[in-house]
């Protein structure tokens, strides 16, 4: 229901004109089971499920198509060679067979948000068609059914919409999830974090940088403490917010899709510097998460700025492409869809339910791709063109794989084993990359797998063990919770500042990182499934640090171009992260607290600058030139750097120090030095 | 409300009531967010809920309201059951414009009514609406027919439903 009930009418009425949602006539429906219930009383209440049209397939007409279907799948097996053990939800399941009893849902169930019709493949299976054992070289093509006589029904659409509800009643829905949770566990939550530690980490996660202390004493000074909802809107929608906000969701993405390093050497066909000028605009407007997605998969053009043809969204599959897309098809699946399929590249996992030929089903979709030489620029494009596997008509559509025994598969375009609208490569008749793109957002897999992801980045722990992981063998925490959270993030139209709001603002996010003997069971650090009844401390990620220091040191770099600022973040990152060459183009940090990184905080060149008292924009410097007591000097730099003034003991050394000092400029520098070198610094808590 | 008609017990005929009722139900539970499936579902609990106690008949309009609220009643009791939450501060509102819209007969007439103003629109403002509810395309991709941006198919769309609105409202006087 929209917020204005005369729209709320409008809609529901021209959903009926329009779309053709017919009332019912349930007359009789309502009758008969008001008879049986009247019949029933006398002997004992059982509540009726409601009855519904599919309610007149009797279980006679069931039990004869089911036998039908037996009969024709044991024909089927005479006739063809079936040499591969069917796969759990593949398409090697006899269409329809699931359909011809179709039980009476009941009301809870059918409140869920409905699924997209999904595509049935009722052709046999590619399996069935193919010989099973090949050299590689020899394929029978013959045996091939030609293009489009294999055409699959697939529906691609957006999914029922549910209405959208407001802000406070999804804080209040996470608050209850996670209440009744603390309550099964027999778990104490944590006290509430004071106002400035909940300002300093909601700083952190929104726009990636700790408040300076003038924001936070802002904060504080308000009356009756600070207005929490009314400061994550300012740094949601604020003016003076609005880059910092896309910075740090740029620089997060960006380390998602191309990692730390990607686009950054000479012979990376994606350009780094491209791809962040795309999604710093996408977070710039506010761009719907499904259609930043799409816009990912689907994308063609040159990855450079400049040239005529630039699209930076191609940079993410420009980085994927290799000497095969399977980089590209594990990422897709993984980020977007919260699959690892990584494994069943190779063999069919014991533990994930995606087999080996989904994997390269979702791989044929990018088949089409291909990367040239941009002759404006000394970048790249991306590009589609027709795919054919080697017959001159382009009939042979079909990619290949090899099984771990050597047989040699075919494969066609099937998103996640529910097929595709076509199995041609002939772009003018399928453009199979812009089918996935539609494929993945309208899939369920979507939402959940990003509010999976923005919820771990929120707590550093999402619903499952990995984000990047969410199969049947993964369990999840608050799988209700998840539900609710994706179908309402569908419901908002994919509006991520609504998700961080419902998140942010509530009750698990504020709770103290202090533990007690109470919540001590809940370490998921120790194996524990998170019940977040704490804050979970972790340490800030790099940019978060550098950032951080940048507005420390008094660095302007809002002054200057993106391009540059984010240069000048590579060149400080670069120091820790190195790239693994292995086949998910995955990364190491020596962020992480070794002797590299202790180096770089204590000497660095950043560091210097940060704890130099000559930076008049620094807060060092600005704090020695202005006349405050010596007391509050040493509070305002407390505030600035770990957002807390200093305990009673703190102090007590502070004055230790100050009566045996010559020079209280030079003391306050090596506080202010001591106070960025803290674990207190570098930790989100 | 003073009852228009009291009517004995041995008269009152379930059935008639189903007949009577049932699409305004329907409709009003359409209206509070319900798929047609569970509007379908909620439509019958209703109805069997009021059934099953002793029924007086007062006015078809005070039957009507009665039935609503029942309908009301189940359909939050089940978001409850389904642990969401619905915002609820609005539905007196909702309950008066339904009423003084569609209260007299189910919505038949607002149903016409709105049938006619559809067609008072410009063709590319129902076009939008026909692609919204009748193909069930997303904004993006009616932008992208249309041939503008996303936020002016949204705005097309809102201000034809805000035409519709007027429109009706100006049939209802």
């Amino acid at each position: 229901m929209t917020s204005d009930p005369h729209n709320s009418i409008v809609e529901s009425l021209l959903d009926e004109i329009l779309g053709e949602q017919q009332p019912p006539d349930l007359t009789d429906r309502i009758l008969d089971r008001y008879r049986d219930q009247d019949q029933s009383e006398a002997t004992v209440s059982i509540p009726s499920p409601p009855r519904r049209r599919s309610s007149r397939w009797s279980m006679r007409n069931a039990a004869a198509i089911a036998a039908s279907l037996l009969v024709a799948g044991m024909l089927l097996g005479l006739v063809v060679n079936r040499l591969n053990r069917p796969i759990p939800g593949g398409n090697d399941e006899i269409a329809g067979q699931g359909e011809a009893v179709q039980p009476s849902r009941s009301v809870d169930e059918k409140d869920r948000p409905s699924e997209p019709s999904r595509p049935v493949d009722k052709t046999p299976s590619q399996d069935d068609v193919l010989p099973g054992t090949l050299a590689e070289g020899d394929f029978p093509r013959e045996d091939l059914s030609p293009p489009g006589s294999v055409e699959m029904a697939a529906t691609i659409g957006p999914r029922d919409t549910i209405p959208a509800l407001a802000y406070e009643v999804m804080v209040s829905s996470i608050n209850q999830e996670m209440a009744s949770t603390w309550e099964e566990r027999e778990l104490v939550p944590s006290s509430q974090a004071t106002d400035a530690e909940w300002c300093r980490r909601v700083f952190l996660r929104l726009i990636g940088r700790i408040p300076t202390a003038d924001e936070l004493q802002q904060f504080l000074s308000e009356p009756g403490g600070g207005n929490r909802h009314q400061l994550v809107e300012m740094l949601l929608e604020g003016e003076n917010y609005i880059e910092e906000y896309a910075r740090h969701w740029t620089n997060i993405w960006t380390n998602t899709l191309i990692g730390r390093r990607g686009g950054m050497a000479n012979n990376d066909l994606a350009n780094r510097e491209g791809l962040q000028h795309f999604l710093r605009q996408s977070f710039q407007r506010n761009k719907p998460y499904d259609q930043l997605v799409f816009e990912l998969l689907s994308a063609t053009g040159s990855s450079t700025p400049g040239s005529e043809q630039y699209n930076g969204a191609v940079n993410f599959l420009l980085a994927c492409m290799g000497k095969d897309t399977s980089l590209a098809t594990a990422k897709t699946t993984s980020i977007f869809l919260g699959q690892k399929l990584q494994c069943v590249q190779c063999h069919n996992h014991p533990f994930n339910e995606i087999a080996q030929k989904q994997f390269w089903e979702m791989d044929a979709f990018f088949s089409q791709m291909a990367a040239v030489k941009d002759p404006g620029t000394e970048g790249m494009v991306l590009v589609d063109r027709d795919y054919s596997s080697g017959q001159q008509d382009q009939s042979g559509s079909e990619t290949f794989y090899q099984q771990p025994d050597g047989q040699v598969k075919a494969a066609y375009p099937s998103f996640l084993g529910q097929g595709a609208s076509s199995r041609s490569g002939r772009l003018e008749q399928f453009d199979r990359r812009n089918e996935l793109a539609q494929q993945v957002r309208y899939s369920e897999h979507l939402s959940r797998a990003l509010v999976n992801r923005i919820w771990g980045h929120f707590f550093g722990y999402g619903f499952t063990t990995s984000v990047d992981e969410m199969g049947a063998h993964s369990p999840v925490s608050h799988p209700e919770l998840l539900e609710n959270l994706a179908s309402q993030f569908e419901a908002h139209d994919y509006d991520m500042k609504s998700l961080f709001r419902w998140v942010s603002l509530s009750d698990a996010f504020s709770l103290s990182s202090r533990y007690s003997e109470n919540n001590l069971a809940d370490t998921p650090g120790n194996g524990e499934i998170p019940a977040f009844s704490r804050y979970y401390t972790r340490s800030m990620q790099p940019e978060e640090v550098y950032q951080s220091l940048l507005l420390l040191a008094g660095v302007r770099r809002g002054e200057q171009p993106f391009a540059e600022q984010q240069l000048a973040q590579r060149a400080w990152l670069g120091q820790f992260t190195r790239r693994m060459e292995n086949d998910e183009a995955e990364e190491s940090s020596s962020f992480a607290g070794d002797v590299h990184q202790s180096l770089v905080m204590m000497n660095g060149p950043l560091m210097q600058q940060a704890t130099s008292p000559v930076e008049a924009e620094g807060v060092l410097g600005t704090v020695i030139d202005s006349r405050m007591s010596f007391q509050d000097k040493v509070q305002h730099m407390f505030m600035a750097a770990i957002s807390r003034p200093p305990t009673a003991e703190e102090s007590k050394v502070v004055g230790m120090m100050l009566s045996s000092a010559d020079n209280p400029a030079a003391m306050l520098q090596d506080i202010w030095w001591a106070l960025l070198n803290s674990n207190e610094f570098i930790l989100d808590h | 409300m003073s009852p228009a008609r009291s009517q004995d017990a041995a008269d009152f005929d379930p059935q008639d009531l189903i007949a009577q009722h049932q699409v305004g139900i329907w409709r009003y539970l359409r209206v509070l967010g319900c798929d047609a499936v569970l509007a379908e579902d909620l439509t019958q609990e209703t109805f069997l809920s009021v059934l099953r106690k002793p029924f007086e008949v007062y006015s078809d309009a005070a039957t009507a309201a009665y039935l609503r609220r029942v309908a009301y009643n189940l359909f939050i009791s089940h978001r409850r059951r389904s642990r969401k939450e619905t915002l609820v501060e609005n539905v007196d509102e909702l309950n008066i414009t339904w009423d003084r819209w569609a209260g007299q007969d189910n919505g038949d007439q607002l149903l016409e009514n709105l049938r006619d103003c559809l067609k008072l629109l410009s063709e590319r403002a129902r076009g939008a609406l026909e692609m919204r509810f009748r193909q069930r395309l997303r904004r993006l991709e009616i932008a992208r027919s249309l041939e503008i941006t996303e936020h002016g198919a949204k705005n097309l769309m809102q201000r034809a439903k805000k035409q519709l609105r007027q429109c009706v409202e100006g049939k209802m006087q």
